[in-house]
């Protein structure tokens, strides 16, 4: 079901230009506000008469692409310093994990909302803060499970045969700390969704006219009075979405079997 | 539990050193950054010159740096670009705001996490447990601002019932003297300042409140699941205990442990949601004070947000684990 909806949202982003009934950015006709249902306009038009649907097409292009970047990246670095701090230990670990405590000081959103401010908007930037902002949660996880794997008898073994480190981090712990690290990322990916959603009502992150999802939201709620189901309609989307990824990473809690981390 | 309090303590001082220095990177050293964009908006040379020298722009990073670590020790966080007026005076306004905000959304937290919580667990496995953990996982899936504005659809708009913007309203004539609602009217005996007050913050509290609660609910069921197969539990049963005292006495007390430890975690969520929540609904806390900041390139005012909203995180974290060491006897004595 979660997986099926993930797929849905993929498929309409890849194949956006040939389902969109609509352009996504000029105006479809004279009729602006249609309510959703309405003839021609299965999800109405926006204030400048642009098809809703065709616009929540290719506003899932951002959110697909902003929060599976980001997540990449972000498990990309986190991966690296949670090995690192966990299997060497010693002053490497508590200058690496200090750093993580110092990003980790901020609400998470807002520390996004800072980068992007001191980067600007678009894509790429939004990107990197958002995935600055989840880098410490892979790194604390990771490194909490190096540090328990690089004890175990196998990793002893790999140093005694005299193996170097790196290949040791890569070769032996990497392997047995991935699990958890997976389920992680599934649910990293719903939040960094919920972010992407958030910078760009906020005005910071895509910006106007490209379709996403989170701008539609905020264009919407100019117009609450006039069609709530502007601001409504987007809104769903990104629920269903982030809802999917977070059901997904559920299932693969209970299939990968792993303990909830605290 | 790795660390101890002490060490806690201990790395504060670098903890908040670490803080203010990734501010003065974010906003300082990073191209693009706010200070020199304003610059270049600036036309006119001469006045660009003068901010440039008042920021002290001109002078090697280095330098930039050691200044704004002695200001940051005066608690000096310089002027407003905008209103000109110091940056410390607006956090004063605006960062109560915030705090009532986060405060009330905290309640409707954890009231609806942890009664959804223990009932799950009482229910495990049967459908008022599905239901419950459905809920919650679609609660936390629903963007901040989204369900914002669904509140005001439904309650603003098409009920009428309650204000959809704004902390008070604008005919009233409220003087802040702490510039927390509640104490000001029990100070100057106008109670009737309270309900107008309610009134607004009931909204976006709900829409932080019932985001976040999701997550305590998840927590509560798991650690209610985790302290019932305790052997001291069980021992207790056997004991011939009664099943109130023992969920009271042994149950209870184990789990709400498991809950304050993240107590401080969701404090985090709940600035961040009040951050958008504040935008959502134009409550002039110091999230919305911090967005208007960005698009008026008014950089002293962001960098001051984001040290204050961090510098409370800290706190509060502070206070959380201070609590836990107050609740568990095994803690205390280390």
């Amino acid at each position: 079901m979660s997986w099926t909806v993930v797929a849905l949202v993929l498929l309409a982003a890849v194949l956006a230009p040939v389902l969109a009934p609509f352009h996504p950015i000029e105006p479809a006709g004279s009729d602006r506000l249609l309510p959703p249902g309405a003839p021609g306009h299965l999800l109405g038009t926006d204030q400048f008469g642009r098809d809703v649907l065709s616009r929540i097409f290719w506003g899932a292009r951002p959110v697909i692409i902003i929060s599976l970047a980001a997540v990449v990246l972000a498990v990309g670095i986190g991966f690296t310093v949670g090995l690192v701090a966990g299997y060497l230990g010693g002053w490497v670990d508590m200058v690496l994990m200090r750093l993580m405590d110092v990003v980790l000081a901020f609400p998470l959103i807002l520390l996004a909302i800072v980068i992007v401010a001191a980067l600007g908007p678009g894509m790429v930037n939004v990107i990197i803060a958002i995935a600055v902002s989840q880098i410490p949660i892979f790194a604390r996880l990771v490194r909490a499970l190096a540090a328990r794997e690089a004890r175990k008898d196998y990793v002893l073994a790999a140093q005694a045969g005299g193996f170097r480190n790196l290949r040791i981090m890569a070769r032996e712990i990497a392997p047995n700390v991935v699990g958890p690290v997976i389920v992680q990322a599934s649910s990293t990916v719903a939040v960094a969704a919920l972010f992407s959603a958030a910078l760009s009502y906020l005005g910071l992150g895509i910006q106007p006219p490209t379709p996403d999802w989170g701008y539609m939201v905020k264009e919407g709620q100019e117009l609450l009075f006039l069609s709530p189901s502007a601001a409504l309609v987007p809104g769903i989307f990104i629920a269903v979405f982030v809802t999917a990824w977070n059901f997904i990473g559920d299932d693969l809690r209970d299939v990968l079997a792993v303990e909830e981390v605290r | 539990m790795g660390r101890t309090l002490t060490t806690r303590l201990l790395m504060l001082p670098l903890l908040l050193w670490g803080v203010v220095t990734l501010v003065f990177i974010l906003l300082r050293v990073l191209p693009g950054d706010a200070a020199t964009l304003l610059t270049v908006q600036v036309q006119s040379q001469t006045v660009r010159d003068q901010i440039v020298a008042e920021l002290g722009l001109d002078r090697p990073l280095i330098e930039q740096y050691a200044l704004f670590l002695g200001d940051m020790l005066r608690f000096d966080m310089g002027v407003s670009y905008i209103s000109g007026r110091p940056v410390t005076e607006l956090l004063w306004r605006s960062v109560p705001v915030t705090v009532e905000l986060a405060v009330m959304s905290a309640l409707i937290m954890g009231v609806l996490g942890v009664s959804t919580g223990m009932l799950a667990a009482a229910f495990r496995g049967r459908w008022p447990d599905l239901l419950i953990r459905s809920i919650a996982t679609i609660l936390f899936s629903v963007p901040w601002f989204w369900l914002g504005i669904l509140l005001i659809v439904i309650f603003s708009v098409q009920l009428g019932w309650l204000p959809s913007f704004g902390r008070l309203p604008p005919q009233v004539d409220y003087q802040p003297i702490t510039n927390f609602v509640v104490v000001d009217a029990i100070l100057t005996g106008r109670p009737g300042l309270i309900g107008h007050w309610l009134a607004h913050i009931l909204l976006p509290a709900l829409t932080v409140g019932l985001t976040t609660a999701g997550f305590v609910t998840r927590i509560t069921r798991t650690a209610f699941l985790e302290t019932m197969i305790e052997d001291y539990v069980r021992t207790a049963r056997m004991k011939g205990m009664g099943s109130w005292r023992v969920f009271w006495m042994h149950v209870f007390r184990n789990a709400a442990l498991a809950i304050v430890t993240i107590f401080g975690l969701m404090f985090g969520a709940m600035l961040g949601g009040s951050v958008i929540a504040e935008v959502v609904f134009s409550y002039p806390g110091v999230g919305r004070q911090m967005i208007d900041a960005i698009f008026q390139r008014d950089y002293p005012v962001v960098q001051g947000g984001a040290l204050v909203v961090a510098g409370l995180y800290i706190l509060v974290n502070l206070a959380t684990d201070l609590s836990y060491a107050l609740i568990d006897p095994r803690l205390r004595a280390s």
